[in-house]
């Protein structure tokens, strides 16, 4: 849903897990879906100490990334018109 | 007519007050032209820019009442151009007139004009320049729409008639089916030919990204979610979708929300993973982490909570503006709002 939620005009856009658990993943153990759940939450947190200008997507990695990789194509990175 | 176009004065009348002509006067003699043999201006109603913009609504029932005195058939406000206190007026009284009196009314200003998104929903309003140049070409373009609405006549599509477009859908029979215009589009947009979607997106106002959170170290963060988590029983009745209502739930004391004193009511997606672990949603485990952690600096005693599925653009407007004041007055200085 990052798309919807860039062209909304949100302006800091943290992609998530998922549509019916963008804080979890139910196939993960417990310890890896909440290390997962803690990773997202710490993007976030990176995302609201960082000055922006327009609706950005913080895909960046995060620096204690591990376990199966949560990051999807920003909308901004796979907009362009071709 | 304003004080410039009513032949008033300049900005040193803009605080003059509403009053009535008989007949035609200053920029309503280009709508008496326009009319020709169609019709006659019965009066011009003037009034200072300011007096309606420092009054507004007090100001527009004088207005009404003097138009309503005069009994017409039509009003024609304006055309305003960019002159943002008088297309506000324009619109604000063409509503009103309809609205109170039933008669038709018509006004005309730039694209750029405030008065357009105010009012457009509500009023014809015709698609202007931005300057005066060409006021009878103009007023003819508004006298020949609000002929149309005076006679009850049908209105076209806005492109057609010239006016900006009010947000109204009508059923018309196309001449081709949709694979073809589809196919006729595609090929246009690879040679680079103009083309016109039927479908056009909304459009929505830029919001101001707020300034970064200097510290979140010190900082008070809130979590809220459109993801229709509620305390079990749903005390606030909110909606499973289309919602009008928003929950707040304290977790004060919480390290964690427990599944059974839980549920969720949207709509819009399968709830049964939120309804096994409420974290899927709304991570109060980790954030309560991160605050003892000294990550951050307080997690908001407070969860806010909506449904947001077929929610209609004004209640979502709305309900984000209370929370948002809400968290504001709490001293909230950032949000994690999660999302399905």
């Amino acid at each position: 849903m990052t798309p919807v939620a860039v062209m909304v005009g949100a302006n800091r856009v943290v992609p998530a897990a998922g549509i019916i658990h963008p804080l979890g993943n139910a196939e993960l153990s417990p310890e890896d879906e909440k290390a997962l759940r803690r990773r997202i939450v710490e993007q976030a947190l990176r995302a609201l100490a960082t000055d922006v200008a327009q609706p950005t997507v913080f895909t960046g990695p995060s620096s204690d990334r591990s376990g199966p990789s949560q990051d999807r194509p920003g909308p901004l990175a796979d907009h362009s018109d071709r | 007519m304003n004080q410039f176009f009513g032949q008033l004065g300049g900005e040193e009348k803009a605080a003059i007050g509403p009053d009535v002509v008989e007949g035609a006067v200053g920029a309503a003699r280009a709508v008496q032209q326009a009319l020709g043999e169609s019709g006659t201006v019965v009066a011009t109603v003037r009034c200072g820019d300011n007096y309606v913009a420092e009054r507004s609504d007090a100001a527009i029932t004088e207005l009404v009442s003097l138009v309503a005195a005069q009994r017409a058939d039509l009003l024609v406000a304006g055309p305003a151009f960019l002159a943002g206190r008088y297309g506000v007026a324009c619109g604000a009284l063409c509503a009103a007139v309809q609205r109170e009196l039933g008669i038709p009314a018509v006004t005309g200003m730039h694209e750029e004009n405030p008065g357009v998104d105010l009012y457009r929903r509500y009023v014809h309003i015709v698609r202007t320049s931005g300057e005066a140049t060409r006021m009878l070409d103009e007023a003819r373009r508004l006298v020949a729409l609000g002929l149309k609405l005076a006679r009850r006549d049908e209105i076209g599509a806005p492109d057609a008639e010239g006016y900006f477009p009010r947000g109204i859908t009508h059923n018309v029979v196309a001449r081709e089916h949709a694979a073809r215009r589809a196919t006729a589009m595609l090929l246009d947009k690879l040679a680079g030919r103009p083309f016109t979607s039927e479908v056009p997106l909304p459009s929505f106002a830029p919001a101001p990204a707020p300034p970064r959170v200097a510290d979140v170290r010190h900082a008070t963060i809130a979590l809220v979610t459109d993801g229709g988590l509620v305390p079990q029983g749903n005390p606030d009745r909110i909606e499973s979708l289309a919602a009008t209502r928003y929950g707040a739930y304290s977790i004060a004391e919480k390290r964690e929300l427990e599944p059974a004193q839980y549920d969720n009511v949207h709509r819009g997606y399968d709830t049964t993973y939120v309804k096994q672990d409420p974290h899927r949603l709304v991570p109060v485990d980790v954030a309560r982490e991160l605050e003892q952690a000294g990550a951050v600096g307080k997690l908001h005693e407070v969860v806010y909570s909506t449904t947001g599925v077929a929610t209609t653009l004004a209640n979502s407007e709305r309900m984000g503006r209370e929370i948002a004041a809400e968290l504001k007055a709490a001293g909230v200085h950032g949000v994690i709002l999660t999302s399905t």
